[in-house]
């Protein structure tokens, strides 16, 4: 049985965090000096948590890929599935919010930096896999490739979080933890830290969502293969 | 010097003809509209995805229930 209450609920907390996040960035976090955006530097306190999530959701498709792999199962696949779709659409979020950022703090939209660079490549394995999954059918050997792509996904990531303090480039550090001086005041960190928190349950209830619409296609596949033919 | 020109300038101030220039004035993108821009897109792909996933969710328990309904009754049912 679906546990209904607790994903409506779960919605509900998600929503509600978004809002009071929103209004607290909007509202009260101070604008950054102009080097880094000015004004535009607000895009950073989902930018960095949907970079975030796009990791989270890419390790979820390499643990289902991986048991995929080891033991072969329609769950394991839903969630290998689930993580590829929400990564896809997570990294659609930082695609779109990082240039727009870039525009007011480097001058242009883009810039072949290796963070930016190696996220592209990341995104469009997972994009790949989306497509692949959509078109190439649900058979086993089709499943094990994509589980194969999918670990193939996850393995970029690393080169994606250090390709900074690798090859230097044009994207900041900023964060203390990456080698960068930090969010200078107290608002930024919570802004960033409740991004974070307000992510987390974002990614958490899509990946549950699809897994969930993963398994019932399934289901429905093998249901579908089952039933008599109508007139046989 | 000119201190009691007005700050934008008369109409005869104004460009008459346009050249070509290089390394012109890159302030192209007020910080407004890129951080509103950011927004919007980011919650338009959000929904978007959303929006798809109930779709076919939908579509997977209308066939679900299609399917039931075209099974055949078992007697002790």
């Amino acid at each position: 049985m679906r546990p209904r209450g607790l994903i409506v609920g779960g919605w509900a907390i998600t929503a509600l965090t978004f809002f009071a996040l929103i209004v607290f960035v909007f509202l009260k976090v101070p604008e950054a000096q102009p080097q880094a955006g000015g004004l535009a530097q607000k895009i950073f306190y989902f930018h960095v948590p949907a970079a975030y999530a796009l990791y989270l959701c890419g390790g979820v498709c390499f643990i289902g890929s991986a048991l995929y792999l080891y033991n072969p199962s329609d769950k394991s696949d839903a969630w290998a599935k689930a993580g590829a779709e929400c990564a896809s659409a997570f990294g659609g979020m930082v695609m779109v919010s990082g240039p727009l950022w870039a525009k007011k703090a480097w001058g242009v939209y883009w810039t072949w930096d290796p963070r930016l660079t190696s996220l592209l490549l990341s995104i469009l394995i997972y994009v790949a896999l989306v497509v692949l999954r959509a078109f190439a059918g649900s058979g086993d050997a089709e499943r094990k490739f994509a589980a194969a792509f999918g670990i193939l996904g996850t393995a970029v990531l690393p080169i994606v979080h250090y390709s900074v303090q690798l090859w230097g480039g044009n994207h900041p550090k900023v964060l203390k933890a990456n080698g960068g001086g930090g969010l200078q005041d107290p608002a930024m960190v919570q802004a960033l830290l409740a991004g974070f928190f307000a992510m987390t349950l974002l990614a958490a209830l899509l990946l549950t969502l699809r897994a969930q619409l993963a398994l019932s296609q399934a289901r429905l596949l093998r249901a579908e293969e089952l039933a008599p033919e109508p007139n046989g | 010097m000119n201190q009691d020109k007005p700050a934008i300038g008369t109409a005869e101030d104004r460009a008459q003809e346009f050249k070509a220039v290089t390394g012109g004035n890159n302030e192209t993108s007020s910080a407004e509209g890129l951080l509103i821009t950011a927004y919007v897109l980011m919650w338009a792909i959000l929904m978007g995805f959303l929006f798809v996933t109930f779709r076919r969710q939908a579509a997977v328990d209308k066939r679900l229930s299609d399917l039931e309904r075209a099974l055949p009754k078992r007697p002790d049912a």
